[in-house]
């Protein structure tokens, strides 16, 4: 691929909308995911300091899912769409 | 509202080393663990903390990290519910917000073309934040919780996802207990400021927006009178 070719293909990137949606969700959703990590590792963490047996369970499976559902979403846009 | 009601409303128990109760004195001094007052009313009969409870009394499903086996869990206290009314109300609005605001936004914002998959994807996003905005306020909620022991009083702040401040002190370290009650809203839930003051250099310990604070303050008053009694 030749210097044209390569200018042509970032010029028709910059003004494909939902390209540029694209790139942005996929940006927006790596940090995301980062934060769905560290906000389960500190959940986690705070359900073992106090433990209230009937609710922490709950409370694990919930972060948890935030988080799977997170990656899932990111792989989503990374790869289907 | 009427001045008087910013007033604020402070109670203090007064502890003393007399055998007779003192002024504000709860607690008897021949009060032990388990007879009655408040001490001995709250390890009385157990309950099952909820995981909104804010005020759980010997509840009988926590346990916490570096409990004694002969330790038992006096009292369970977090916010007061009702400080959690912002973020539901504003959680409730965003999750019908996008009923709403979407053909409006599609009407301004016309210029914009993106797939129907994108959008689809973008609304997925869109809740996926909102499910960790309420996650993360509920914890903020949840673990910001103060543990009254038979032997120690651990105070759990959670100000912030990436910051934790986890302080405790024994009871025979405590000097003295007071609470604090500002305002209209305070007064009608019946919730306040409980400030336990330790010896020497040590961090005071807050139970910041505690319900029904004035019971807290006779069971951590009683808790104190307990100990001087077992120590004398």
């Amino acid at each position: 691929m030749n210097t044209p070719d390569i200018l042509q293909s970032l010029l028709l990137l910059a003004t494909n909308q939902d390209i540029l949606f694209k790139i942005g969700l996929v940006l927006i959703l790596i940090v995301y995911v980062l934060f769905a990590l560290i906000l389960a590792r500190q959940i986690f963490l705070l359900n073992s300091t106090v433990n209230q047996i009937s609710f922490s369970p709950i409370f694990n499976i919930l972060v948890f899912v935030h988080l799977v559902a997170a990656t899932g979403l990111l792989l989503f846009v990374l790869f289907l769409l | 509202m009427d001045p008087s009601d910013t007033k604020p409303i402070t109670g203090e128990i007064i502890l003393s080393d007399e055998k007779s109760p003192s002024k504000g004195s709860i607690a008897s001094p021949t009060t032990t663990k388990n007879s009655k007052g408040p001490v001995g009313e709250a390890l009385s009969e157990k309950h099952g903390a909820h995981f909104f409870s804010a005020f759980a009394q010997n509840p009988s499903n926590v346990v916490f990290q570096f409990q004694e086996p002969d330790e038992e869990i006096i009292l369970l206290v977090r916010k007061h519910i009702i400080t959690n009314l912002p973020w539901i109300v504003l959680a409730i609005l965003l999750s019908i917000a996008p009923v709403f605001f979407t053909p409006i936004l599609a009407n301004i914002l016309s210029f914009i073309s993106i797939s129907a998959i994108t959008q689809t994807a973008l609304l997925f996003t869109y809740y996926l934040v909102l499910f960790g905005y309420i996650l993360v306020n509920f914890s903020l909620w949840y673990f910001h919780v103060g543990l009254i022991t038979t032997e120690r009083i651990i105070d759990m702040d959670f100000t912030n996802i990436l910051v934790k401040h986890v302080a405790e002190t024994r009871i025979d370290l405590i000097e003295d207990v007071s609470y604090t009650q500002v305002g209209g809203i305070r007064t009608i839930f019946n919730y306040g400021d409980v400030i336990i003051q330790t010896a020497g250099t040590k961090a005071n310990i807050e139970f910041d927006r505690a319900p029904r604070p004035a019971v807290i303050a006779d069971i951590v008053g009683d808790l104190i009178q307990q100990e001087r009694d077992e120590d004398s």
